[in-house]
C-alpha cells in the first residue's frame, strides 16, 4: 500500500490530500468481493451440508443406531469409552442455529479486530458482565460436551433419594439422586443442553422475526407499516402464555413444537423496538445516499438498516433467551413439558413434593436455573450499556 | 395441577365396582390397622370424647361441573352432592346393604324388588315428605322418556327395569326383566340420587310442550344449584360456592339419619363437624403441606408420597384397593404394530416388563401387581387358572427374546440385541400415556426401557388424558363420531398411530365381570385396541352371565379370566390403590374395604384438628 | 384530534373482534376433554358413549353448526349479554367479578410495590450510575427478574410456611377482608408477584430516567444551583414518570395473565388468571372469549391512551405520525 509509506510525521508537516492509488483501490475491492464469495461459499456449503447431515439421518437412514459413534479409548467417557450421538429434531435446529452464531457473530467479529477489541473493552468496564459471559460459556460448553461424556440421566429404579456428598451422600452421585435415582449431576447437564437449546433456537428465530417485520415495518412505512404494527399490538395483547399451554394441552408437550410455539409467539416486544430504532436510523444521510445509488429496498434494508440497528438486535437477543428459558421451566413445571427431555423446570417440578425430605432434587436444578438467568440478564445489560450510545453519559463521575 | 381430573373415576363407576368383600383372601388384601376404629381402643379415644368440633377441612384439586343429582356423575360433583343428599342406600364392608333413605328392601323373588323409605324423610322448600311417589315418578319421566331430556347420563342402569310402581306411600316395587340375585349391588338404585317430583314436574311440562330447554334450566336453576329443596336428607346444608375456591355446607340440625339404626350409636349426632369446607388447590405440593402442618383435615394422597406422610406424626393414612386396573394395551389395529396381533409376541412384551419393580419402585409399593382383568379379591378371581407375566419367574426377558425370535415373521431378525425389520432397521415403537401424575410418566419411562431391552427402539409420548382418548384411542366412525370401538380393526383406527399404550385405568366390574366384554368382545363398545380373542371369549362370557348358580358362574369367569391371562390382549399391569390422607385427630369408624368411606358422616376428632 | 381517536377506536372493537375470532376458531378446531371422558366413562359402564357425548355437547351449546354458534356468541360479546358459563352455570359477568377481586388484592399491591421500589431505585441508580449502591441495586433487581417464580413461591412456601410456621400456606378467602389476618395470608403471593415486577419496572425506571439525566435541561437547572435532589426529582423524575406511567396498565394486565396464574395455582388463590385458565382448558367458550376480549381490548385502550398523553404532554409530537 503506497499509501502507508507516508509517516504520519510527513502529513502533519505537509497538510496535502492524501493521494488515492485507484488501482490499491479495486484490487483491495476484488480481494474483497473474492473474500465475500468466498465466504459466501463456505457458509452455503456448511448450511447444506447440515441439511444434507440431517436429510440422511432423517429421510435416508430412518434407522435408531446413533447417527455418529466415536471410539475415544477414553474410559470414562459415554459408555466404556465409545461416545455416540443420536441426534434429535431440536438437536439439528440446534446446530444450525450455532451456524447461524458463528456466521454471523463470530465471524464478522473475527473479520474485525479492533471492533471487536473495542467492544471487548466497552463490555469488560462491567465485570458483572464479563463473568456473566465467562459463565454462560462454561454452561454452553457443559451442555454440549456433557451429555456426551456423562450420557443420559440413568434412573436405577430401586435406589430411591440419596442426598449430596457433603450431606451423606457419596461420590457416585455427588449431587444425590432423584426418587428414581438418576443422578442430579447429569440432570443438571442435561438440562444445560435443553436450555440452551430452547433459549438459542426460539431466540434466534423469534430476533430473526423481530427484525424483519421491525426493519420493513420502519423502512417502507405508511400501510405496511401500520399493518404490521397492530399485528404486533394483537400478538402482545394475547394472553401468551395460556395459548401456549393450551397449545401443548391440546397438542402435546413435544420439545420441537414448544421451542416453535415459543418462537412465534414472543417475537412483538423485540420487533416494537426495532422499528423505532429503525425509524431513527431512516433518516440518516448514508440511507439517502444507498437509495439514491439505485439500492432497492431489500437491499438497503438488508445491508444499511439491519447493520446498523443490529446493537438493539444483539441487546434484545441477549435478553430475550432469559425470558424464553423461563417459559419453558414454567411449562415444564405446570407438567406439560417433554417426557424425554431433562429439562430443569421438569426437575424442579418432580423434586417440589417432597420438598421438604430431599430437598437437592428441586434445589439444585433451581439454583442453576436461576444463576443462568441472572447471567443472562447481567450480559444482556453489559450488552446494552456497551452498544447503545445513549447509555456513554456520564461515564465520567 | 388439576390435570389428574380424568383419572377421577366417576361416582357410578365406583359404584359398580366395589369389590365383593367378606371372601377369603381379603384379609391379606388389606391393611389390617389402617382405620383406627373405636372397638380396637387403639388410642384410647372413648365415645365420651365425642363432640362436635367446628370444621372439617377436605383439599381437592378441582371444581366440580354440575351440581344438580340427575347430572351429577362424575367424581368432583358427586364429592359434593352426597353431602347434601344421602341417596338410597349404600353398600358396607361386605357388600351388603346399608340404609340411608331407603330403610329397608325385600327380594319379592328373582326379578321383583320392593324398597321402603324412612318415614322421617323431608324436601326442603316446603315440598313435603319424600315418598315412593318421588321414586316413581323419576323412574317413570327421567330415566324412561325416549329422549333424555334432563341429561341423565346413567339411565343405562335401568335397562334392565321394566317398572317402578308404588305400593304404598313409602314403599315401591322395581320389576326386572331378567332375574338379578344381585339387583341391590347394582348401581341402579345404589347411592342414586333424586331430586323432589314436585320440583321437577313444571319443567318436565314445559319440555312436553316443546321447550327443549327446560331440562338444562331445570339443572341450572338457583333451587337446585342451590339445594334447598335438600331439607333434612344430607348430613349438611349448603351455604355457598365460591367458584375455582370452596364449597361450604353448614351441619344439618334435622338430619334424618341421626340416632337411627344401623349403628345408631355411630350417627347419633353426626356429622360431627359445624361445617364441611372443601377447599379447592389445585397444586399438590400446597394439599400436602396443608396437611402436614395441620391446616386441613382430610385429602387424597399421590402413590409415591403416601410413605413419607405415613412418618409424619401430624398425618395418618388409610390405603384402601380399587378394581381399576392400570394396563399397557397393544395397538392390535392396522395403524399397530403388525406382530401385536400374534399372541405370542404379546406374551414376551409383557413377559419383559417387571411388573414388581414398578409397584415398588414407583408406585412405592401403593398398588397391586395384576395378572388379569380382575382382582384378586373377588369372587369371580381362579388363581389357578392366570397365568402370570411379568413377575418373580415370569419376568424373563432372555426367554421374551428367544419367543420374538421365533414367532416373528421370518423377515425380522436380531443382529447382535437389535431387533432389525424387514427393511433392515431397528424396530421402532410408539409408547404412549398420560400426563399429569408422575408415577405415569416414571412408569411409562420404566415400560420403556423395559421394552428397549428386547431391542426394539421406542419413542415416548405424554399427553393429557383427554387427548389420549380423543386422538390415540377414539376412532371415527362411519357417522364422523369419534367411538372407542368404530369397527374392524383393518378398517378402523385412530387419529395417531401408536403402538403400546400405558396408563389408562379401566374398571375391572368385580360384581359384574360380564361388564368386561365391553372392553375385549370383538365388537365390544370399549375395545379401542382391536383385540380379536382367539378363545371363545363371547360364548364364555354369555355362559357365565346367564349361569342358574353361583358356583357354575365362578367356573365361568375363572376361565373368562384365565383366558385373557393367557392371550394377553394388553398386559395388565397394576390394580390402583386409593391413598387417604386424615389429620392426626380424626377418629375413623369403619374398617378398611373397597367400600371405604360409606359412613365417613360418623367420623369425629378426638380434639379440634384446627383449633 | 376526534378523527385520530375515534380511528384508534374502531381499530379496537376490530382488535377484540379478530382476537375473539381466532379464539372461537382455536377451541372449535380443539377436541373438548369433557366430552372425550364422558364419553369414555359411558363405555366403560357399558352405557352409550355416543349419547353421553351429545349430552356434553348439549350443555355446551355445541349441538348447532359452528356458524351459527360463531354468529350467536359473536352478537353475545359485543351486546355485552355474556351469558352463563358451561362449567360454573353462573353467569360470566359474576364469575369474572368474583375472580376479579382475588386478583386485585395481589396484584394491585404488588404492582405498588414494584412501582415505588422499582422507580425509585431505578432513579437512584440512574443518578449514581457505577457506584456500589447501583450495583447493589441492579443486583437485588436483577435477582427479581431471574428467579424462576414458581421455584421462588414453593421454596417462601416451605420456608416460611412450613418450617418456620410464619405465615399461612395457602390462601384462604374467608379471613377478613381488612384485618392483619388476611395480610399474613398475602404477604407470600404478594412477595412473589413484586419480586418480578419491580426488576422489570427498575430497568424501565433507569433507562428512562438516564436519557434525562444528563439532558440539556438538568445541565441547566444544576447550572443555576439547584440541589441535586431537586434535580433529581423536578428535572429527571418528572418527565420520566410520562412514559413509565403509561406502561403500567400493559403491566398490570401482562402480571394477571403470566406470573400471577403460577402464583394463584401455587397458593390457591381462585384469581382471574386461574379462572381464565381453567375455562380454557373446560373449553368454557363464553367465559373464555370474555376473559380473552378483556385483556385485549383494555390493553388496545390503554394503548391508546397512552399516545393521547403523549400528545397532550409533549406538543412536538402529533397524533397523526405517531403509532405506539
Amino acid at each position: 500500500m503506497t499509501a502507508s509509506t507516508d509517516t504520519t510525521a510527513d502529513r502533519e508537516r505537509a497538510p496535502t490530500l492524501e493521494p488515492i492509488d485507484w488501482e490499491v483501490v479495486a484490487s483491495e475491492r476484488d480481494a474483497h468481493r473474492a473474500r465475500v464469495t468466498a465466504r459466501s461459499l463456505v457458509t452455503a456449503a456448511c448450511f447444506l451440508g447440515l441439511l444434507a447431515a440431517w436429510a440422511f439421518d432423517h429421510v435416508a437412514r430412518a434407522s435408531h443406531e446413533p447417527f455418529l459413534t466415536l471410539a475415544t479409548g477414553v474410559a470414562f467417557l459415554g459408555e466404556d469409552g465409545v461416545l455416540t450421538a443420536s441426534p434429535s429434531h431440536v438437536d439439528w435446529l440446534f446446530g444450525l442455529t450455532l451456524l447461524v452464531g458463528v456466521r454471523y457473530a463470530l465471524v464478522p467479529l473475527w473479520e474485525n479486530p479492533r471492533l471487536t477489541r473495542y467492544y471487548w473493552r466497552r463490555i469488560a468496564r462491567n465485570r458483572l458482565g464479563v463473568y456473566s459471559l465467562y459463565f454462560l460459556a462454561g454452561v454452553f460448553l457443559v451442555g454440549l460436551i456433557g451429555p456426551l461424556v456423562l450420557g443420559d440421566p440413568e434412573p436405577q429404579w430401586d435406589l430411591g433419594h440419596t442426598p449430596p456428598v457433603g450431606f451423606g451422600g457419596t461420590f457416585a452421585h455427588p449431587l444425590g439422586t432423584t426418587r428414581n435415582g438418576e443422578g442430579i449431576l447429569e440432570i443438571v447437564v442435561a438440562g444445560a443442553r435443553v436450555s440452551m437449546q430452547v433459549g438459542l433456537i426460539a431466540t434466534t428465530i423469534s430476533i430473526g422475526l423481530a427484525t424483519v417485520v421491525g426493519t420493513t415495518a420502519a423502512f417502507v412505512g405508511g400501510r405496511v407499516d401500520d399493518l404490521l404494527m397492530r399485528g404486533v399490538d394483537l400478538l402482545m395483547t394475547f394472553p401468551t402464555l395460556f395459548f401456549i399451554l393450551f397449545l401443548v394441552y391440546i397438542y402435546g408437550g413435544n420439545l420441537f413444537v414448544l421451542v416453535l410455539i415459543l418462537a412465534f409467539t414472543t417475537w412483538g416486544g423485540q420487533a416494537r423496538l426495532i422499528r423505532s430504532e429503525a425509524l431513527q436510523r431512516r433518516e440518516e444521510a448514508y440511507i439517502d445516499a444507498a437509495r439514491a445509488a439505485g439500492g432497492g429496498p431489500w437491499y438497503v434494508i438488508r445491508r444499511h438498516v439491519v447493520p446498523n440497528v443490529s446493537n438493539t438486535v444483539v441487546t434484545g437477543a441477549t435478553l430475550l433467551i432469559p425470558i424464553v428459558i423461563l417459559f419453558e421451566a414454567v411449562v415444564a413445571f405446570l407438567g406439560f413439558g417433554d417426557p424425554s427431555v431433562w429439562s430443569w423446570g421438569r426437575i424442579i417440578a418432580d423434586g417440589r413434593e417432597s420438598l421438604a425430605s430431599a430437598w437437592w432434587v428441586s434445589t439444585i436444578p433451581g439454583l442453576v436455573l436461576f444463576l443462568t438467568v441472572l447471567a443472562f440478564n447481567f450480559l444482556g445489560d453489559a450488552l446494552r450499556d456497551a452498544l447503545d450510545p445513549r447509555h456513554e453519559v456520564n461515564r465520567g463521575r | 395441577m388439576s390435570h389428574n381430573r380424568f383419572a377421577g373415576v366417576s361416582r357410578r363407576a365406583l359404584v359398580k365396582a366395589a369389590g365383593v368383600a367378606g371372601l377369603a383372601g381379603l384379609a391379606g388384601c388389606f391393611d389390617a390397622d389402617g382405620g383406627r376404629s373405636l372397638e380396637n381402643g387403639s388410642d384410647g379415644v372413648t365415645l365420651d370424647q365425642r363432640e362436635i368440633h367446628p370444621e372439617w377441612v377436605h383439599a381437592v384439586s378441582a371444581e366440580a361441573s354440575e351440581l344438580s343429582p340427575y347430572r351429577a356423575t362424575d367424581y368432583a360433583s358427586g364429592l359434593r352432592t352426597t353431602l347434601l343428599l344421602d341417596g338410597a342406600y349404600t353398600l358396607d364392608e361386605d357388600d351388603e346393604f346399608y340404609s340411608f333413605w331407603v330403610e329397608s328392601y325385600e327380594n319379592r323373588g328373582e326379578e321383583s324388588y320392593a324398597f321402603t323409605l324412612r318415614d322421617n324423610l323431608e324436601w326442603g322448600n316446603d315440598y313435603g315428605q319424600q315418598t315412593a311417589d318421588d321414586w316413581v315418578w323419576f323412574y317413570n319421566h327421567v330415566v324412561t322418556p325416549e329422549e333424555n331430556w334432563v341429561g341423565h347420563p346413567t339411565r343405562d342402569d335401568w335397562s334392565n327395569v321394566v317398572s317402578v310402581e308404588r305400593e304404598s306411600e313409602l314403599t315401591f316395587v322395581v320389576d326386572l326383566e331378567k332375574p338379578d340375585p344381585l339387583f341391590v349391588r347394582r348401581p341402579t338404585m345404589w347411592g342414586t340420587q333424586i331430586l323432589p317430583s314436585e320440583l321437577t314436574k313444571p319443567y318436565y311440562e314445559r319440555w312436553v310442550d316443546g321447550d327443549g330447554d327446560a331440562g338444562h334450566e331445570l339443572n341450572t336453576a338457583d333451587e337446585v344449584l342451590e339445594f334447598q329443596y335438600a331439607g333434612n336428607l344430607g348430613p349438611y346444608t349448603f351455604d355457598r360456592r365460591e367458584i375455582e375456591d370452596r364449597f361450604v355446607v353448614q351441619r344439618n340440625d334435622d338430619y334424618y339419619r341421626r340416632g337411627t339404626e344401623p349403628d345408631a350409636d355411630d350417627w347419633e349426632d353426626a356429622p360431627y363437624f359445624e361445617r364441611y369446607v372443601m377447599r379447592i388447590l389445585p397444586e399438590q405440593s400446597t394439599r400436602l403441606a396443608e396437611l402436614r402442618t395441620g391446616g386441613i383435615t382430610y385429602t387424597e394422597l399421590p402413590a409415591d408420597e403416601a410413605h413419607a406422610l405415613e412418618n409424619e406424626s401430624a398425618v395418618e393414612t388409610v390405603t384402601t384397593p380399587t378394581p381399576f386396573l392400570r394396563l399397557a394395551a397393544y395397538n392390535q389395529r392396522e395403524n399397530g404394530w403388525e406382530p401385536f396381533r400374534n399372541q405370542s409376541v404379546r406374551q414376551a412384551f409383557s413377559m419383559a416388563v417387571e411388573k414388581t419393580s414398578i409397584v415398588e419402585n414407583i408406585f412405592d409399593g401403593n398398588a397391586d401387581v395384576a395378572h388379569t382383568f380382575q382382582p384378586t379379591y373377588s369372587e369371580f378371581y381362579d388363581d389357578s387358572h392366570v397365568r402370570e407375566f411379568g413377575e418373580g419367574e415370569s419376568y424373563d426377558p432372555e426367554a421374551a427374546r428367544s419367543i420374538l425370535e421365533r414367532e416373528l415373521p421370518s423377515a425380522y431378525g436380531y443382529d447382535g440385541d437389535v431387533l432389525l425389520d424387514a427393511e433392515g432397521s431397528q424396530v421402532a415403537l410408539t409408547l404412549v400415556y398420560q400426563t399429569g401424575e408422575r408415577v405415569y410418566r416414571d412408569s411409562g419411562r420404566y415400560i420403556a426401557a423395559a421394552i428397549e431391552d428386547l431391542g426394539v427402539a421406542v419413542e415416548q409420548r405424554a399427553v393429557p388424558g383427554d387427548v389420549l382418548l380423543e386422538r390415540y384411542a377414539y376412532q371415527e366412525s362411519d357417522s364422523g363420531i369419534p367411538t372407542l370401538n368404530a369397527g374392524s380393526r383393518d378398517r378402523y383406527t385412530s387419529d395417531v398411530e401408536w403402538d403400546i399404550m400405558w396408563s389408562l385405568s379401566l374398571n375391572t366390574f368385580p360384581r359384574s365381570p360380564e361388564n368386561i366384554g365391553a372392553f375385549f368382545t370383538e365388537a365390544g363398545t370399549a375395545n379401542f385396541m382391536g383385540y380379536v380373542p382367539a378363545g371363545d371369549l363371547e360364548g364364555l362370557l354369555e355362559e357365565a352371565a346367564t349361569a342358574p348358580d353361583i358356583e357354575r358362574r365362578r367356573e365361568r369367569f375363572g376361565e373368562v379370566f384365565g383366558l385373557l391371562s393367557e392371550e394377553q390382549p394388553a398386559n395388565f399391569m397394576i390394580f390402583d390403590n386409593t391413598i387417604h390422607g386424615y389429620h392426626r385427630n380424626v377418629v375413623l369408624t369403619e374398617p378398611v374395604s373397597p367400600s371405604w368411606g360409606y359412613k365417613r358422616h360418623t367420623y369425629w376428632a378426638s380434639e379440634d384438628p384446627h383449633g | 384530534m376526534a378523527w385520530f381517536v375515534g380511528r384508534r377506536l374502531v381499530w379496537a372493537l376490530f382488535a377484540t373482534f379478530l382476537v375473539v375470532t381466532l379464539t372461537f376458531a382455536l377451541l372449535a378446531a380443539s377436541p373438548n376433554p369433557e366430552t372425550s371422558q364422558a364419553a369414555w366413562q359411558a363405555a366403560q359402564d357399558g352405557s352409550d358413549p355416543e349419547e353421553a357425548r351429545a349430552l356434553v355437547d348439549q350443555q355446551h351449546g355445541a349441538g348447532d353448526s359452528l356458524t351459527t354458534q360463531y354468529v350467536s356468541y359473536m352478537v353475545s360479546m359485543f351486546s355485552l349479554d355474556w351469558g352463563q358459563s358451561t362449567t360454573y352455570n353462573e353467569d360470566v359477568t359474576s364469575v369474572i367479578a368474583n375472580a376479579w377481586v382475588y386478583s386485585a388484592i395481589t396484584v394491585i399491591p404488588a404492582t405498588i410495590i414494584a412501582v415505588v421500589v422499582g422507580f425509585g431505585i431505578g432513579l437512584y441508580s440512574a443518578t449514581h450510575q457505577y457506584t456500589t449502591a447501583d450495583y447493589a441495586a441492579t443486583l437485588v433487581a436483577f435477582f427479581g427478574v431471574s428467579i424462576p417464580n414458581f421455584w421462588f413461591a414453593i421454596v417462601l412456601m416451605l420456608v416460611f410456611g412450613e418450617l418456620l410456621g410464619l405465615t399461612p400456606i395457602s390462601y384462604d378467602s374467608e379471613v377478613p377482608f381488612w384485618s392483619l389476618e388476611h395480610l399474613s395470608y398475602l404477604v407470600l403471593p404478594i412477595t412473589v408477584l413484586a419480586t418480578a415486577a419491580v426488576a422489570s419496572e427498575m430497568r424501565y425506571a433507569r433507562a428512562e430516567a438516564l436519557e434525562y439525566v444528563s439532558a440539556t435541561w438538568t445541565k441547566t437547572a444544576r447550572a443555576k444551583g439547584l440541589s441535586e435532589t431537586a434535580v433529581t426529582i423536578r428535572h429527571v423524575f418528572r418527565p420520566a414518570t410520562v412514559p413509565l406511567v403509561t406502561i403500567l396498565v400493559a403491566d398490570l394486565v401482562g402480571i394477571i395473565f403470566a406470573t400471577a396464574y403460577v402464583v394463584e395455582v401455587i397458593f390457591g388463590i381462585p384469581g382471574l388468571g386461574y379462572v381464565s385458565y381453567q375455562a380454557l382448558v373446560r373449553m368454557d367458550t363464553p367465559l373464555v372469549l370474555a376473559t380473552t376480549l378483556i385483556p385485549v381490548f383494555v390493553t388496545i385502550v390503554a394503548n391508546l391512551c397512552q399516545d393521547l398523553a403523549y400528545t397532550v404532554l409533549d406538543p412536538r409530537i402529533d397524533y397523526e405520525g405517531r403509532s405506539p
